[in-house]
């Protein structure tokens, strides 16, 4: 048998049509169901570089709140290193990375905003240290729909300095399996809007905003009186790559934080509406220091089509939709809600397309409707 | 593909799911064949998924979406490696070289089972995906000669299971 006639039967063999478990077809539908009710968040990126969501931003809500804490004598006095936060020259450095990159993702102002409310984080808990890492949540923030707390790490590890970025990692109990790290409110489980990976800030210490939505709280809303607990077990350290690589070092431990963060909506603004054009409703705006969220109703036979939303201003600048939840009601109409960047927009339009369109070539993607709506 | 590519990075969620489905085969095979369980499987495939969905608009060049999408596939695979790695004792690992599906009626997953875990990975993305040498080297972080290497070791490793099978199969006729 030549080589020609093994490659054949290897080939034959190899392409050989094969029947998926049940278990893991299980598993690709339920990865579809999340990317369909908006679960799972395409990342948007600036300049076409892939960027985290929150890495960089978060920098920037640590620094406007850590510098807070800063005073000169803990920071010159190494003796002290434990007692000072992690993050040091915290807006040297930010200047630094914003220099060095347009502001990725999310808008500027919105993380302005997000460290001008937010109030440090001063519980006895907000500090844990195992393994010659140190983590540390130091200012949160929370609107009644978002909660946004600054995560700082400092590490010993030369090896794992090395990393551009740390994702932390949780264990279920019973089980050696990591897996990406949660958080618990009230001792229901959450899970962050993007997994809890630290961007390089400085030397050994690595920092992110981490992000929670109200929306994917069991009840749909944050209770009034919040603890806040994570159970980190492991940190892995990646190195930035145009295709994402495996980590290369992980170090195992145990690292406990918690608080207790206040909701302050005293700087929510709602407007409930009828704004209505061929059955599509918008039913409700409301604006935080972080986001704009919009409320739905796509009818029935539209929803069957999901079709793209469009948020703009009235000058045509677009607002960005960063997430989502869908509810089916029982007619087969959708109520959506959406969520969108901060903006300082009181006038919208909102334009519905017809994405999955059977369309000749350069046809635009026809519009459903347009739906403006106010405020004011 | 290019197309699908292009308008699940607009937001398409439905070509997206459609590109996953086009490469469901794919994805299942190099998942058995590094893990040899369903279980894990399971979970590396939605892993994948999920995080192929987040980062897409990463991926500068939609003609190599499939090459992408299977390197983050092997590295959850690696994960999951590693992790094992740590936990079972490595004589356990030797024992237990069987794989945890089930492979009645699927050939393919049985002839896998033959073959030494370095060479099942390389020939299945040469023959199965079409990758060329380049791309495995790319996807497996290898240099091409030591994809090559392991291609041709794979060969002569899959000419040994296949003289055996046919071996084996002329007794059973005689019985």
């Amino acid at each position: 048998m030549g080589k020609s006639d093994y490659d054949m039967d290897i080939k034959e063999m190899l392409q050989e049509e094969i029947e998926i478990p049940k278990a893991v077809d299980e598993s690709f539908e339920q990865a579809y169901g999340k990317i369909r009710r908006g679960e799972v968040q395409m990342k948007r990126l600036n300049n076409g570089k892939r960027r985290r969501i929150y890495q960089k931003a978060g920098v920037a809500a640590a620094a406007a709140c850590m510098v807070i804490a800063l005073t000169g004598v803990l920071y010159v006095n190494p003796a002290l290193a434990k007692d000072i936060p992690i993050l040091g020259d915290v807006f040297a450095k930010i200047q630094q990375m914003r220099d060095s990159s347009p502001y990725p993702d999310k808008d500027k102002t919105a993380y302005d905003k997000i460290a001008e409310h937010s109030n440090p984080v001063n519980d006895p808990t907000n500090v844990a240290e195992n393994q010659g890492i140190s983590m540390e949540i130091s200012d949160a923030y929370c609107d009644g729909h978002e909660l946004y707390f600054t995560l700082s790490l400092k590490t010993e590890d030369e090896e794992m300095n090395q990393a551009d970025r740390i994702e932390l990692m949780s264990y279920r109990e019973g089980s050696s399996e990591p897996n990406i790290a949660w958080l618990t409110v009230n001792g229901e489980e959450v899970y962050p809007t993007s997994a809890m990976s630290l961007q390089k800030a400085d030397d050994q210490v690595y920092v992110t905003l981490v992000r929670v939505e109200a929306m994917n709280m069991p009840k749909g809303t944050f209770p009034e009186d919040m603890d806040v607990a994570l159970n980190i077990g492991a940190a892995s350290g990646y190195q930035d790559s145009d295709v994402p690589t495996a980590e290369f070092k992980t170090i195992k431990g145990s690292w406990k934080l918690a608080f207790h963060p206040q909701i302050d909506t005293s700087n929510n603004r709602t407007t409930e509406l009828q704004a209505e054009k061929d059955g599509f409703v918008v039913k409700e705006v409301t604006k935080t220091p972080s986001n704009t969220y919009v409320t739905l109703v796509v009818p029935a036979d539209w929803a069957a089509k999901n079709p793209a939303d469009v948020l703009t201003d009235t000058a045509g600048n677009r607002i960005y939709e960063e997430s989502g939840r869908i509810v089916e009601q029982e007619d087969g109409s959708w109520i959506k809600y959406m969520v969108f960047d901060q903006t300082d927009a009181d006038q919208f339009i909102l334009q519905m397309y017809d994405k999955n369109a059977e369309l000749a070539e350069n046809e635009p993607v026809p519009l459903v409707v347009e739906i403006p709506f106010s405020m004011e | 593909m290019v197309n699908l590519v292009k308008r699940a990075q607009a937001g398409d969620q439905d070509a997206f799911i459609q590109l996953i489905e086009e490469n469901k085969q794919a994805l299942y095979k190099v998942a058995v064949s590094m893990l040899k369980n369903d279980a894990d499987v399971a979970d590396v495939i939605q892993d994948t998924i999920l995080s192929s969905y987040e980062n897409l608009r990463g991926l500068r060049e939609p003609k190599y979406f499939k090459t992408w999408l299977t390197r983050i596939l092997i590295n959850h695979c690696n994960r999951i490696l590693k992790e094992r790695q740590k936990v079972v004792p490595m004589k356990e690992q030797l024992e237990a070289g069987e794989m945890e599906v089930d492979t009645s009626g699927r050939e393919f997953l049985r002839l896998l089972n033959k073959l030494e875990d370095q060479y099942r990975i390389v020939l299945l993305l040469y023959y199965v995906e079409g990758f060329s040498i380049k791309e495995i080297g790319t996807i497996l972080e290898m240099n091409e000669n030591t994809v090559k290497t392991r291609l041709s070791r794979g060969r002569a490793s899959f000419k040994k299971v296949y003289l055996k099978e046919n071996t084996v199969s002329i007794y059973r006729m005689e019985g």
